[in-house]
């Protein structure tokens, strides 16, 4: 149970990316209707506030008749237009002319009321036409009461709509990602659960294959002996990647001077039987390099290299590894892998080509022991086959 | 002297004189109610520049009771008027400056 505990469940960048989705287009969305509420909110206010204003401009604007009709009257006697401290006001006629205006804007004069630029023009039609006017219009200011008003409900309800979408996206997050976890969960369990039934049978496959070796066999049996120990050694190399994976974070690490030459062409042999088995020629070029790192660890790097460049090359093809003093290369002539995997290439899981068998973990491996050693990697790929270059300081 | 020269200048200024003036104010003139208080009710009952010119044109040429804009009293002493004799388009020249001389666009302050 304790290696069950220390695996690592937590959600990959792709998950977490899907999560990042999820929670983008929650609140976008959210933010959206809160948007729309609140502009609905505004303009109702604002309408609200118009629909007062012209109950109070009307009374005015009767006041503002009576004495146009005056002053129609007394046309001869006084050109003074009538004025009035608590309003503009213009007169325009059937044709939208102004015969006089105090407005500090042209009016639309087929509205009722509105509120433009801070003014409110309310337009009124007398039923008589004293001095021709058809439209009279009123103006004052808006004291923006009414906007301070709807501002400050809605920074009110944006407040408590957020906290409450907040809390409640918490766990309609938490309760999305549960089958999730679930998911990953029981397949790194399962994974768990194989790895501990795994290591004696092979232990046992490998060790009596290596016995019969050592007697002199029929050629047929030779070749068969010789599938079995390819398969057992991809299942040895499998049984390995998922101790990795399981215990991998518990292991102390026993970093020393590793010869890369050396290593590389000890496990070039080591995965000899299944070059063999696909006619794959094999080479290694170059000098002495060293690096200060975990044997087992880095073993586990150059295997998983090596078993992916023997998985996905072509028959007859083949394996060039070449060594410089602080960086090696390995070389396939496979099929390359496609441009849209290669970015997701090092995710655990993941599979160049699902028609080849294998977990999708080797690679990941690959990554983590990188990661911890502050290896860099360089992946090329084309159609004409893939080259991994690992680089250290 | 004095006579001729006072005759000839009359007879100049008759010549002169506007549409407007010879044939609308010279007739008004003897009214009690002045050609201004007939352009407000115009006005007062058709508000813009182009409705008063159409209404005051169509009455001019074809004068009826129901097309006049005078109260009940005035119309009963005056009585409808005679279609004008003027053509249609010395009657424009005249509806313009009679609009022109008592608008109130431009005239208020």
């Amino acid at each position: 149970m304790s290696a069950l505990k220390s695996w690592d469940t937590s959600l990959q960048i792709r998950e977490k990316r899907t999560l990042l989705y999820f929670g983008v287009l929650y609140f976008s969305l959210s933010l959206a209707i809160l948007s729309l509420f609140s502009i609905g909110y505004f303009f109702n206010a604002k309408d609200a506030m118009l629909q007062n204003m012209r109950l109070e401009l009307n009374v005015k604007a009767n006041t503002q008749v009576e004495a146009l009709r005056k002053f129609h009257i007394d046309f001869d006697k006084t050109r003074l237009y009538p004025r009035n401290d608590e309003f503009n006001s213009g007169i325009f006629d059937a044709d939208g002319v102004e015969i006089f205006s105090l407005l500090k804007t042209t009016p639309e004069l087929f509205k009722i009321i509105y509120l433009k630029n801070g003014l409110i023009h309310y337009i009124k039609e007398p039923q008589s036409h004293y001095l021709g006017t058809k439209y009279l219009v009123l103006e004052v200011e808006d004291d923006g009461l009414w906007r301070d008003k709807a501002l400050k409900y809605i920074a009110y309800f944006w407040s408590i709509s957020l906290f409450i979408l907040g809390v409640g996206g918490y766990f309609l997050l938490k309760l999305f990602l549960k089958p999730m976890k679930e998911a990953i969960a029981l397949l790194d369990r399962f994974i768990k659960d194989t790895t501990h039934e795994l290591n004696t049978p092979i232990n046992a496959i490998l060790t009596n294959i290596e016995m019969l070796e050592d007697e002199s066999l029929d050629k047929s049996v030779e070749q068969k002996l010789n599938r079995i120990k390819i398969g057992a050694m991809t299942v040895a190399n499998l049984y390995q990647d998922l101790t990795y994976l399981t215990l991998g974070h518990k292991i102390a690490s026993s970093d020393e001077r590793v010869e890369m030459y050396e290593l590389l062409k000890e496990r070039l042999e080591y995965v000899k039987p299944m070059c063999d088995s696909k006619r794959l020629k094999t080479s290694i070029k170059g000098d002495e390099s060293f690096l200060f790192i975990d044997r087992k660890k880095i073993s586990k790097l150059v295997d998983n290299l090596l078993s992916n460049a023997i998985k996905y090359n072509k028959v007859g093809g083949e394996i060039n590894i070449r060594v410089f003093k602080n960086h090696f290369q390995i070389c396939d002539s496979g099929r390359g892998i496609d441009p849209d995997k290669l970015k997701d290439i090092f995710k655990r899981y993941s599979r160049a080509n699902s028609s080849v068998g294998g977990f999708g973990i080797g690679l990941s491996i690959v990554s983590a022991i990188a990661k911890e050693y502050g290896l860099e990697m360089e992946l090329n790929s084309t159609k004409e086959g893939t080259c991994i270059d690992i680089f250290w300081d | 002297m004095y006579r001729y020269i006072l005759g000839l200048t009359l007879l100049l200024a008759t010549l002169n004189a506007s549409v407007f003036e010879k044939d609308c104010i010279s007739c008004h003139e003897e009214l009690d109610v002045g050609l201004d208080k007939f352009f407000y009710r115009y006005v007062l009952t058709f508000s813009s520049q182009s409705a008063v010119k159409v209404a005051l044109k169509d009455y001019l040429l074809n004068p009826m009771k129901e097309k006049s804009i005078l109260p009940e009293g005035l119309l009963l002493k005056y009585g409808v008027k005679e279609p004008t004799t003027l053509s249609e388009k010395e009657l424009e020249i005249a509806i313009d400056e009679y609009w022109d001389r008592y608008t109130f666009i431009g005239k208020i302050k």
